[in-house]
């Protein structure tokens, strides 16, 4: 089967998988003891009056199954709605939100998954010694820091070992950048603006090495029990039978096939970093769509909780189907 | 590791008995005038904004993450293992809708669908625990399904049916009877998950309210004063979530590792 077949049968299959995801959380956001609106405004309710236009405005007082078609008719035109608080389409301010975290997760992800791989292939090698358990130990140990408390710390000792290091958001109030993607550090490349760049490098350093190193942890735990697996397999025995030398059957046999998981594994990766992010961003006031979520539960904005979250959810679905390709790609077997 | 893990756990357990009954530490609830005091022999961990003793409010803090974290793991484990016993025993389109919901269910990240569902039903105990627990069901409805699979042709259900035995007889007194130890690894394992997504809720200020002394609340509480150089209000709540996390999961995976070694007599070596 071709690569162009594939990937049309795995986006197919997203459909239903995104299907599932919008539905619950269209249920969640209405399906709850009481009344929504109520539910959500809590003890600012304000009066009956009040309520009701609310509620109408959101076209919350419509019978359920149109209020779905209605939803799923919207978000197939991109419409996620109105902000009330805002003031603005949700998908506003979600596309002006969504490069931060981009930016967040990507770095955290080229730092993490080298990093990871380095280290399981390092302790791999080295099994069963004190460095190997070491690793592994760390890496359990660093699964169980939470996120938000590693970016505490690390904002604690830079206050008190290193004041010049920033603590918050991604570039100095005084440094002008012009957007254009949205990423700062490609933006600063693109207008040619070193300070911005510079500035950027400095403000991403803390978050990333916060999130980054979650990504580390687990990629590193799962390169080394993979290599381990793989080097008790036939074809590796019968590869060192045949003579060839240490470094060929660790390079051509063991290191690709227990590597290549780790691929599908980055798919996973990304829903695990975007979670860290609304943490991490919280943390180092980083003005992405973690944040966004936060500020829309906390002023009750319906609408841009609703957008926030489906959001989310498509981005995994996205990642899930690029991941799935590109293991088709490297894997020959897997072609259905 | 079942050992190092159970230790840490006992240990926290310990303090938290001790600070409760009053014989160690102050009141983790009453304000006095050492506002923000670092550490000292007379309050080992300092005091926080309103003067409290972060010691006490620590280690009686345990009861609150943990147990919200339990609630959640039960009601996650109880839902999950019930749906995937009977999903994998019945088959067929049942089985194929309710894997499909839950593997679209396993990927999404679990403190977005946390937060979605504490913002939408409210703060509390009970509350905190099933907004936690929705994002653990996948996980017990993925093993229970594979082993209710696995194990519903061999010859003893066969003959359990032959003598009789009702569907739901089979599912609850002989498949997941049979599942019990990997549900009870998983619902370890899970502790750990769900004691960081509490503290996380918590830190969020969307977990439960104030002035409960949970670990997470306390740590965001005590962030306020970090550029101001007091470090303590933030590092000793996160020190205790560290250290119960890592109490479980290193019991979790210990308890897996024990149950491999008893299923596969060839691999695993404890």
């Amino acid at each position: 089967m071709r690569i162009r077949e594939f990937v049309l049968i795995r986006a197919l299959m997203m459909v239903p998988m995104l299907l599932v995801l919008v539905t619950i959380v269209f249920l969640i956001m209405r399906v709850v003891p009481g009344d929504p609106v109520v539910a959500l405004m809590g003890a600012r309710a304000g009066s009956e009056q009040q309520i009701n236009i609310i509620r109408h405005s959101l076209g919350l007082d419509k019978p359920l199954y149109l209020q779905y078609l209605e939803y799923m008719g919207n978000l197939l035109r991109g419409d996620f709605g109105y902000s009330l608080v805002r003031q603005r389409p949700v998908i506003d301010e979600l596309l002006h939100y969504f490069p931060a975290t981009l930016e967040l997760t990507i770095w955290s992800m080229l730092l993490g998954i080298p990093s990871g791989v380095y280290l399981g292939v390092y302790a791999a090698r080295r099994e069963g010694s004190k460095v190997d358990t070491f690793i592994t130990t760390g890496a359990l140990v660093r699964w169980c820091i939470p996120v938000f408390w590693l970016g505490t710390i690390l904002q604690v000792l830079v206050v008190q070992y290193a004041p010049v290091l920033p603590l918050s958001d991604r570039i100095s109030p005084q440094i002008t950048l012009t957007r254009i993607t949205g990423l700062y550090l490609v933006d600063s490349i693109i207008t040619g603006n070193v300070t911005a760049f510079v500035d950027t490098l400095r403000h991403l350093l803390l978050p990333v090495i916060t999130l980054g190193t979650t990504t580390t942890a687990s990629v590193a735990t799962i390169a080394r029990a993979n290599l381990v697996e793989v080097q008790g397999e036939e074809y590796v025995k019968i590869a060192r039978l045949k003579g060839c030398t240490e470094d060929q059957v660790f390079r051509k046999h063991v290191l690709p096939n227990a590597l290549i998981p780790i691929l599908t594994y980055a798919g996973l990766e990304v829903a695990i970093l975007m979670q860290g992010a609304v943490l991490t961003e919280t943390v180092f006031s980083w003005p992405g769509l973690g944040r966004l979520l936060l500020f829309a539960v906390g002023f009750r904005d319906f609408n841009l909780i609703q957008g926030t979250v489906v959001f989310f959810a498509l981005i995994m679905g996205l990642v899930n189907i690029l991941v799935d390709i590109s293991y088709a790609l490297v894997d020959p077997r897997v072609r259905y | 590791m079942v050992l190092v893990g159970a230790m840490l756990i006992i240990g926290i357990a310990f303090l938290d008995i001790l600070v409760t009954l009053g014989l160690l530490g102050s009141n983790p609830l009453v304000s006095t005038d050492k506002v923000l005091s670092s550490p000292s022999l007379e309050h080992i961990m300092g005091t926080d904004q309103l003067g409290r003793d972060i010691f006490s409010r620590v280690s009686y803090g345990a009861t609150f993450s943990l147990s919200v974290a339990f609630i959640a793991v039960v009601i996650s484990s109880c839902a999950g293992s019930v749906t995937g016993a009977l999903s994998g025993f019945v088959a067929g389109k049942l089985d194929r809708v309710l894997s499909i919901v839950f593997d679209a269910m396993y990927a999404f990240p679990g403190i977005i669908l946390a937060i979605l569902i504490s913002a939408m039903i409210g703060a509390g105990t009970i509350n905190t625990a099933i907004a936690i627990s929705i994002g653990y069901v996948p996980q017990f409805f993925r093993v229970v399904r594979g082993l209710s699979l696995s194990i519903k042709e061999r010859p003893f259900i066969e003959a359990t049916r032959a003598l009789g035995a009702k569907a739901s007889n089979l599912i609850f007194r002989h498949i997941l009877v049979y599942a019990v130890p990997s549900i009870i690894a998983l619902m370890t394992l899970s502790m750990g998950s769900a004691i960081l997504d509490v503290s996380g809720l918590g830190f969020l200020g969307l977990g439960l309210p104030p002035p409960i002394p949970e670990w997470g609340t306390d740590l965001g509480r005590g962030r306020d004063y970090i550029t101001a150089g007091v470090w303590w209000s933030s590092s000793f709540p996160g020190l205790m979530i560290v250290i119960a996390v890592l109490g479980f999961t290193l019991l979790g995976k210990g308890l897996d590792e024990i149950l491999r070694a008893r299923t596969s007599p060839t691999k695993g070596e404890v």
